[in-house]
């Protein structure tokens, strides 16, 4: 009786570190690939967003007021999008991330330069919630609303 | 004597008919749950409003550029909506929906008619998109994202 009392102690102790232990490390995964999307994109790279998109990614960006839907056509995006401009630079303000079971979401607002082949410096102020989903142990990108600052 | 080949075919038919039957209920659920948040909107019910909402939810609207965070943060925001306005209404066009694993996403455009109580008439037209997480099997919204398609038309 009283081994049986000790070990559901135990798992329930075992329980209490454990969960935010998970949820930690999801975090910090979460953190990890958007942090990485982000050097990508600030490094030129045309990979940034696609490879961390889930195939059935939904895109509402600054660039056009219609939907982008698909990994495939997120990609074409931002190759167009990279093959326009010299560089871009995508700085980061207040960035915050949570975890809702498989699910998150990194949210914050922004600071875009472009430097476009074509045409003068542009500098945009936005706002940005990635949501995420975590499929086969891996956080994946399954919708990203970019908008510009109203006012 | 069935061959254990037509076991496996019909163990696989019998999965994709489940997950697709599974899917189809995860996508009808998650459109009555974005339905449900317009219509309480829509018909100013702040209780019915906030049934869907999960407690670290975040909106970016478009009267401020600031984030709202938390449930009890988007409650506020929808009082004083509710208050400021005589008259809004939300209409989403071509709504429409996704689910990936226990993640849900409303996308679309919308047309918001607004009056201010002694102000004029106004409608504003835009994008929405709003994040669902699935918990204790039902659909609760962590995102809402709404912006005005005005700056992004040249």
């Amino acid at each position: 009786m009283v081994y049986r009392r000790v070990g559901f102690l135990w798992a329930v102790v075992a329980l209490l570190f454990a969960s935010p232990a998970v949820r930690g490390d999801d975090l910090a995964d979460l953190q990890a690939i958007f942090d990485k999307d982000i050097q990508l994109f600030n490094a030129h790279n045309k990979d940034a967003f696609v490879t961390s998109a889930h195939d059935d990614v939904v895109l509402f960006g600054i660039l056009s007021p219609f939907a982008t839907k698909g990994k495939e056509a997120l990609q074409q995006l931002v190759q167009e999008y990279m093959n326009d401009h010299i560089n871009v630079m995508f700085r980061l303000v207040n960035p915050e991330f949570f975890v809702a079971g498989t699910s998150a979401l990194a949210w914050g607002s922004y600071t875009i330069t472009e430097y476009p082949k074509v045409g003068p410096r542009e500098i945009i102020h936005g706002r940005y919630t990635f949501t995420y989903t975590k499929t086969d142990g891996k956080w994946l990108l399954v919708a990203l609303h970019l908008s510009p600052v109203p006012f | 004597m069935i061959s254990r080949r037509t076991v496996l075919e019909l163990v696989a038919v019998l999965f994709l008919c489940i997950s697709s039957t599974a899917y189809g209920q995860d996508l009808a659920a998650l459109k009555a749950s974005f339905e449900a948040e317009i219509d309480a909107l829509n018909r100013r019910d702040l209780k019915a409003t906030l049934a869907s909402i999960d407690n670290r939810m975040v909106l970016f609207g478009i009267f401020s550029p600031y984030p709202i965070e938390g449930k009890e943060g988007f409650r506020q925001m929808v009082q004083e909506y509710f208050d400021d306005y005589e008259y809004a209404v939300f209409r989403p066009i071509d709504p429409d929906f996704r689910v990936v694993g226990t993640t849900g996403v409303a996308w679309g455009n919308f047309r918001l008619a607004t009056k201010l109580k002694n102000g004029p008439a106004e409608y504003s037209d835009g994008r929405y998109m709003f994040t669902y997480a699935q918990s204790e099997g039902k659909w609760v919204i962590i995102s809402m994202h709404y912006s005005l398609l005005r700056p992004l038309i040249h």
